[in-house]
Parts: structure tokens; C-alpha cells; sequence
């Protein structure tokens, strides 16, 4: 059984075993065809202008480097992270066994990644007739595979040209993101079969020579990429068969054969004691007895002070807690992680993008058509990502809440340990949300319409700031939605009916709904916002209060894996 | 707190942790639950404290049915896992202060024996110190200061002898729990170990497979562990 599990099989049976294998089989095909889709609108299957040989390389050569990204992080996680590393390393097991064994598992789930790179060869070939081109997709496929292979060891932190590769790969990825970018704008502000500028095309053709799936599309017409790409898959042979070792020095170090295991890390007396003035911090000196009444009692209303610095507080921190009442107030305070920051980053934000609005002035002002043309897209994108960047309420706000806590030998969510309800915590998140919301619309109102004027569309300022209103508005609503979300990641559903993946299809189906919807009402928009923000909000409601009311009934474990019996 | 356990079970799967399992606990008394290994002492508390849902049967506190989003019913417990709840980023002095807030405890109304809890333990000296920084046993006499300021009117304690504290630490423990039960509050806790359950608690019930196997005081389970040099194993049996 041991073998078996070195091998990466699993040591028990289990029951009921082809459900889960059809759904598992379900959730891959239906991945897979989602991204072979985009992955072929990547090649321009629809779009002849984004055809062109060199932007076809440096995009499909970048879905590559992703997957290499992706595939590696999973490696990594193997080696390190997983359950099952978490306790091989604790045994007197060889680093260099447990590599291998992390190997072995990662490449028996390559399988998997075999399909998107055959979609890339076919629209790499320009989308033939798979009946006639069948061969040449499959061979171009398999090439492509091994090539992702092998980049993932040259994609390591485990040496310096690997470090520098990295690098590389990683600013040639920035830059493919944002030709993406490019692509939509381009799309939505030219006509129909305008092909890209030249430039964009000769800068992809010259960023593809960075990615060795480029080489290995074009191995057949030269010898150079030829060249290049048996050496990235002979190097990647070799790393491969030697990463055990390399990699098993670094962990031999701590993880010792002969079973020594990792220092004790839970003996506070085995660790540096920050102050070296005590040798034996838990005896208390009879001279300093006498003052420790004093300083208890200080040092604990020092911290109740200290969480609460006003000369801290900015005013979107004053905001969400005026907007809090009492009982709120204190509990944002434990959960919210007591000065958030939010204000300072609204405040670095504002220079920043005062410098951006300046610079797409003086280009749209002063430089030359081809270059307005072309910064038109930027002058919206950039500012417009500063703001996000700096100012948007991505996350709940409430980390302490929802962070892991272990308990036996799965974790349940820190609040439920405490006298907390889960409408304590979407109250207070709809607060942040809402005072972090009213600083986001201060900032992108001005820029806006600054940016309306800098780009000569004065007319359209009262629609886009409408537009930027509901979204908005739409944003604090669809509040009850990811606390749920987030809610019900770090529960189980206490018997029975899988609650929350039912909710999650869904909510992305009636998601998916309004976003068409909209979409194609896109021009009355505005005028339609009110309804549109009403079955959002219901939505996002609606799915909170189910979940709410299950809670309530107890019908839910606070617990992320189920606690075996103990 | 009166507590009562209607024909409880819990369920993982097709493991039965908990099988209709009724108890009436006593107000002001300390519980020992013990059992073997995967009896569902665990699984017990965890259910007490909300953490879990029944699949079938109820709890009632003060002959209220409890869930942990009545918050009237929620603030009377505290839960302590195996490593206590505390903030690991903040002071020892932050997470008291943190924890009395969340209780609406008054530091101030237990400042005395605050103060001889944290100097008995040797937490007076590390105040300033992240939770984070402790030791697991300094952790637990850390936690221990903010029992001694929230007071609970019913503690669940998730393996307290297996925490890691010293005698000392061991010591204040009891001390702190026979106080608090003397004022009123009801104490369970889980452990592994027989003859200290006996020796330290009013009442102790015995889980085996997921049911009461026993539920006698602790003078009698002294007696049944003294009655033979199997006694401990047959406590844990269930034999009387």
C-alpha cells in the first residue's frame, strides 16, 4: 500500500467511485472547450485581422508560457505544499524519493494540458480541415507538449538562468496581456476586417523570438528554430532527470535521512527569545512584582488604544465607521485588521494619476495622428487601472474573519470559533464596500471626464459618468453575493444536498444572463440601469438569504474538510 | 447553564461519528468526555460550540434550542479548539482587550485575579509579545488570561491535557476551571486520559463508537479504575 502510495495512487478505495469520475470528466471537457474557444478567438478565428503570422505567434507561443506558468505552479505544489509532501516530509524519507515521487504524479496529470496544445497547433496551421491536416496538428501537438514540458524546468527559481528566464518570460507575458487588450479596443473602434497596425504586428514577431513554442512551430522551415528547439527539449530531459537531486540538497539540509525532522518549532524555549535579558521568561522577578499590577492593566488598555489610532484613521476609515453603529464598530475593529490603509492608497493615487492625465494630454494634444491613434486606447486602459489598482474594493474586508483555523485535521473559518454571525460579517463588509465604493467614485468621476475632454468626447461625459454610477452602485449590491462565496469555500453543507455547488451554477448562470442582457442593451443602458441593478441586487440577496437561513436552521458545518470522528 | 442533548448524531460520509447520543449535564459541574481514539469526543464538543450542525437530535441550553447565529445563546460559550483562538498577529495584551470586547466582558471586574493568573503563569513578562511568537503551551496560559476575563458560562476545552502547558500551567488550569464552576459556569472538556478524568471532574462520560458507553460521577469511575489493573481500559469499555 505504501508503494502504491509513492506511486501516487490512492491508498483507499472509495465508495461510490464513478460519480465523481463523471463529474471530474464533465468539469475537464467543459474547461478544455472553454478555453479551446478562446484560444482559437486568440488566433483570430473570427477576426481575419488578427490572422497575421506574426501576432499568431507571439499569442499562441504566450498560451503556451501560461500553461507553463500554470502546469509549474502545480509541480511546485506537489513538491511542497500538497497533503500528502506535508507529511512525507515529516518522515524519514529521502528529499530526493519525495521529488521523485512529486515528479511522477505531475507528469502522470500531463495528459491533461495534451488536448489545448493540439487546439494550438490547429490554430497555429491557420484552422485547416482536421480530416486532412489531421497529421500535422497531432505531430505540431505533441511538439508543442513536449516543448511546455521542458519549459517548465527552465522556468525555475532553482538557478540563475532559470531566474532570468523567468524574467523574461514574465515581460513578455505582461506585454501579451496587454496586446489583448489592444485587440479588444481594436476591434470595438474599427471596422470590420481593418488589419493591426504594422507596428504591433512587427513587435509581436520580434517578442515571439523570446518563446521557445515559437521555435518549435516554425522548427520545420529553419534550421535555427529547429536548432533551438531540440536544445530546449534535450536541456529540458536533462533537468528534468537531475531535479531530484538539485532539488533535494535544499530539503536534505532540513529534512535529514536518518528521520531527524524539522526543528521543534512549538518549544518556545528551543527558539531566540526576542528579549536575551530573560533567559526564563515565565519567572517573575520578586523586585518587579510589585509594579506588574500596574503594567498589566496599562498594557492591555494600551493595546484596546492602539487599535483604535484616530490620528491614523483616513477619512474613507471614518466614513465606513460612521456608517457602522456601535457593536459594528468594534467588531470592524477585530475583524477588519484595525487601520486598513484604504485612505492612503486613495491619496497615492491621486498624483499618479494626475501625471497620467497630464501625459495624455500633452499626447493627444501635441503628437503626430498615428501615435494619437494608437495612445487612444491607452489614455482610457491606463488611468482607468490606476484607479482599480489603488482604489477598488476587490475584497470583503474582513480578513480576520475568514482566515483558516485548524481544528483537528481539517480547519474551520477563525469567526466561527467566536461570538460572531455570519450577518454580523456581510454588514459590515456592505459598509466597507460602501464608504471604499464612495472613494472609488470621487476619483473616477474627474477622471472620466477628464479623459471625455482630453479625447474630444465632451458630449458622452453624462453617459459614461452614469455608467461609472451603476457600476458602482452595482458593485456595493453584489456584496451579499461574494460573502456567500466566500462563506460557503470554508463550509460543508451538514448532510446531503451540495448546497453550494448548486448555488454556484446558478449564480453563474444567472449571472451569465444579465451580463447578455446588458450587453445587448447596451445602448439604453443607462436608462435600463435601475432595473438592471434591482435583479442584481435581488440576486446577489436572494442567494445570501438561502444561504443564510440554512445556517441559521443549522444546516451547515463550519468546517472546510469534515472532521473524521475523534 | 442547564444543558441538553436530545438524541443527537452526527454523521461524515458513512461514518457514524454520533449516534443518538442524550445527556442532561448539570449546571455548575465540570464534564469529562473520554473515550477512544475516534469515539467522537471532538465531534461532541464541536456540535456544542455551533462549529458542527446535528444531522438529527438537539441541543438546548437553559432549554433553548441552539444555533450559533442567536447570538444571546453564542456569547454564553466558549469554544477552545485544540489550539486556541487568539489573533496570532497581535499581543498577548491585544488579544485579551480583543477578546473582552467580543464578550462585552470589563477587564476591570476581573482585574485581581487577572493579574495573579498572568504573574502565576509567567505571562505578565510577555504582554508585549505576539500570540504568534509563543510557544504552544505559553499560548494556552495566554488564552487562559482571557478565559479568566470573558467567563464563560459554559467552557468547552478541546484536549487541555494535551496542550503543552507545564505543571504550573497545568495547575492554574484546574484552579481556574473549579473557580469558575463555582461561580456557576459549567466546564467540558475532552482527553485521552482515564485516571485524570476521574481525578478532575464532577461527572464523566464515556464515548464509545459514537455513544454513551458510561456517565457516571468521577468518585465512581475512581472506584471502577481502582476495582482491577484492567480498570482503565474497562472504563473505556463502558464496564461497569
Amino acid at each position: 500500500m505504501a508503494a502504491k502510495a509513492l506511486r501516487g495512487a490512492k491508498m483507499q478505495p472509495s465508495d461510490h467511485q464513478w460519480w465523481p469520475r463523471v463529474t471530474a470528466g464533465l468539469k475537464f471537457v467543459g474547461w478544455e472547450t472553454l478555453i479551446g474557444f478562446l484560444i482559437c478567438l486568440l488566433a483570430g478565428w473570427n477576426e481575419p485581422q488578427l490572422g497575421q503570422e506574426g501576432w499568431r505567434d507571439f499569442m499562441l507561443a504566450g498560451v503556451v508560457v501560461v500553461t507553463v506558468r500554470l502546469s509549474s505552479q502545480r509541480f511546485y505544489w506537489l513538491m511542497q505544499s500538497s497533503p500528502t509532501t506535508n507529511v512525507l516530509w515529516q518522515l524519514p524519507v529521502a528529499g530526493r524519493d519525495i521529488v521523485r515521487w512529486a515528479r511522477g504524479v505531475y507528469f502522470g496529470g500531463l495528459w491533461k494540458l495534451l488536448p489545448r496544445m493540439l487546439v494550438t497547433s490547429w490554430a497555429w496551421l491557420g484552422f485547416p480541415l482536421p480530416a486532412l491536416a489531421w497529421p500535422q496538428i497531432v505531430w505540431n501537438g505533441l511538439l508543442l507538449w513536449l516543448v511546455m514540458i521542458a519549459c517548465v524546468m527552465h522556468d525555475s527559481p532553482f538557478s540563475t538562468l532559470g531566474r532570468l528566464i523567468a524574467k523574461a518570460w514574465t515581460g513578455a507575458l505582461i506585454v501579451w496581456g496587454s496586446l489583448l487588450l489592444y485587440a479588444w479596443w481594436w476591434e470595438k473602434s474599427h471596422a470590420s476586417g481593418q488589419p493591426i497596425a504594422e507596428w504591433v504586428v512587427a513587435l509581436c514577431s520580434t517578442l515571439s523570438w523570446l518563446l521557445p513554442a515559437r521555435w518549435a512551430m516554425h522548427a520545420a522551415e529553419s534550421g535555427t528554430e529547429l536548432a533551438l528547439t531540440l536544445l530546449t527539449l534535450l536541456s529540458g530531459a536533462v533537468l528534468w532527470s537531475v531535479f531530484p537531486l538539485r532539488a533535494a540538497i535544499t530539503y536534505d539540509l532540513v529534512f535529514p535521512e536518518d528521520g531527524g525532522g524539522p526543528p521543534d518549532t512549538t518549544d518556545g524555549e528551543s527558539r531566540a527569545p526576542e528579549d536575551d535579558t530573560d533567559d526564563e521568561p515565565g519567572v517573575v522577578l520578586p523586585e518587579t512584582a510589585a509594579s506588574t499590577t500596574v503594567d498589566v492593566l496599562a498594557a492591555i488598555q494600551q493595546a484596546r488604544a492602539d487599535e483604535q489610532p484616530a490620528h491614523n484613521r483616513g477619512w474613507i476609515e471614518k466614513l465606513a465607521l460612521r456608517l457602522m453603529n456601535d457593536r459594528d464598530r468594534k467588531l470592524a475593529a477585530i475583524v477588519a485588521g484595525g487601520v486598513a490603509g484604504w485612505t492612503s492608497l486613495w491619496w497615492k493615487a491621486i498624483p499618479i494619476l494626475t501625471l497620467l492625465l497630464l501625459a495624455s494630454f500633452l499626447i493627444m494634444t501635441f503628437s503626430p495622428p498615428w501615435v494619437r491613434e494608437t495612445a487612444e486606447m491607452w489614455v482610457v486602459v491606463l488611468p482607468l487601472s490606476a484607479v482599480a489598482l489603488l482604489a477598488f474594493p476587490l475584497s470583503n474586508g474582513i480578513p480576520y474573519a475568514t482566515f483558516s483555523w485548524p481544528l483537528g485535521h481539517g480547519s474551520m473559518p477563525f469567526f466561527a470559533g467566536l461570538p460572531l454571525r455570519i450577518h454580523d460579517l456581510m454588514r459590515l463588509s456592505r459598509r466597507i464596500t460602501l464608504a471604499r465604493m464612495t472613494g472609488l467614485v470621487v476619483l473616477v468621476l474627474p477622471v472620466i471626464a477628464a479623459q471625455a475632454l482630453i479625447l474630444d468626447r465632451a458630449r458622452g461625459i453624462p453617459v459614461l459618468c452614469g455608467i461609472a454610477l451603476s457600476l458602482s452602485v452595482f458593485w456595493i449590491l453584489i456584496r451579499p453575493l461574494f460573502i456567500y462565496y466566500r462563506l460557503q469555500q470554508m463550509s460543508s453543507p451538514a448532510h446531503g444536498f451540495r448546497f453550494g455547488h448548486f448555488m454556484t451554477w446558478w449564480l453563474i448562470f444567472a449571472l451569465g444572463l444579465g451580463i447578455v442582457i446588458s450587453g445587448m442593451l447596451c445602448v439604453a443602458f443607462v436608462f435600463f440601469s435601475p432595473l438592471w441593478l434591482l435583479i442584481a441586487a435581488g440576486c446577489s440577496q436572494g442567494i445570501y438569504a438561502l444561504f443564510h437561513a440554512r445556517a441559521r436552521s443549522r444546516k451547515v458545518d463550519w468546517v472546510v474538510s469534515p472532521l473524521p470522528p475523534s | 447553564m442547564h444543558i441538553e442533548l436530545s438524541d443527537l448524531s452526527k454523521r461524515f460520509g458513512h461514518t457514524i461519528a454520533l449516534d443518538q447520543v442524550s445527556l442532561n449535564v448539570p449546571p455548575s459541574s465540570i464534564i469529562s468526555v473520554i473515550g477512544e481514539n475516534g469515539a467522537g469526543k471532538s465531534t461532541l464538543l464541536a456540535l456544542l460550540g455551533g462549529i458542527l450542525a446535528p444531522d438529527e437530535g438537539l441541543i438546548r441550553f437553559d432549554g433553548q434550542t441552539f444555533s450559533r447565529e442567536v447570538l444571546e445563546l453564542r456569547r454564553r460559550l466558549l469554544f477552545t479548539p485544540d489550539t486556541p483562538l487568539m489573533f496570532m498577529d497581535r499581543t498577548v495584551a491585544s488579544n485579551i482587550a480583543t477578546l473582552a470586547d467580543l464578550y462585552d466582558a470589563r477587564v476591570e471586574n476581573h482585574e485581581a485575579e487577572l493579574v495573579s493568573l498572568l504573574e502565576e503563569t509567567g505571562i505578565a513578562a510577555l504582554m508585549d509579545r505576539s500570540a504568534g511568537s509563543l510557544s504552544r503551551g505559553q499560548l494556552w496560559k495566554a488564552f487562559m488570561a482571557c478565559v479568566c476575563v470573558i467567563q464563560p458560562e459554559l467552557w468547552l476545552v478541546d484536549e487541555p491535557f494535551a496542550s503543552g502547558m507545564d505543571a504550573i500551567g497545568m495547575g492554574v488550569f484546574r484552579r481556574l476551571v473549579r473557580r469558575m464552576t463555582e461561580a456557576g459556569a459549567t466546564v467540558i472538556y475532552t482527553t485521552q486520559m482515564v485516571d485524570l478524568a476521574a481525578d478532575f471532574s464532577d461527572h464523566v462520560c464515556v464515548l464509545r463508537h459514537g455513544r454513551v458507553a458510561l456517565w457516571e460521577t468521577g468518585e465512581r469511575v475512581r472506584e471502577l479504575i481502582a476495582a482491577g489493573p484492567e480498570g482503565q481500559e474497562n472504563v473505556l469499555r463502558g464496564l461497569r
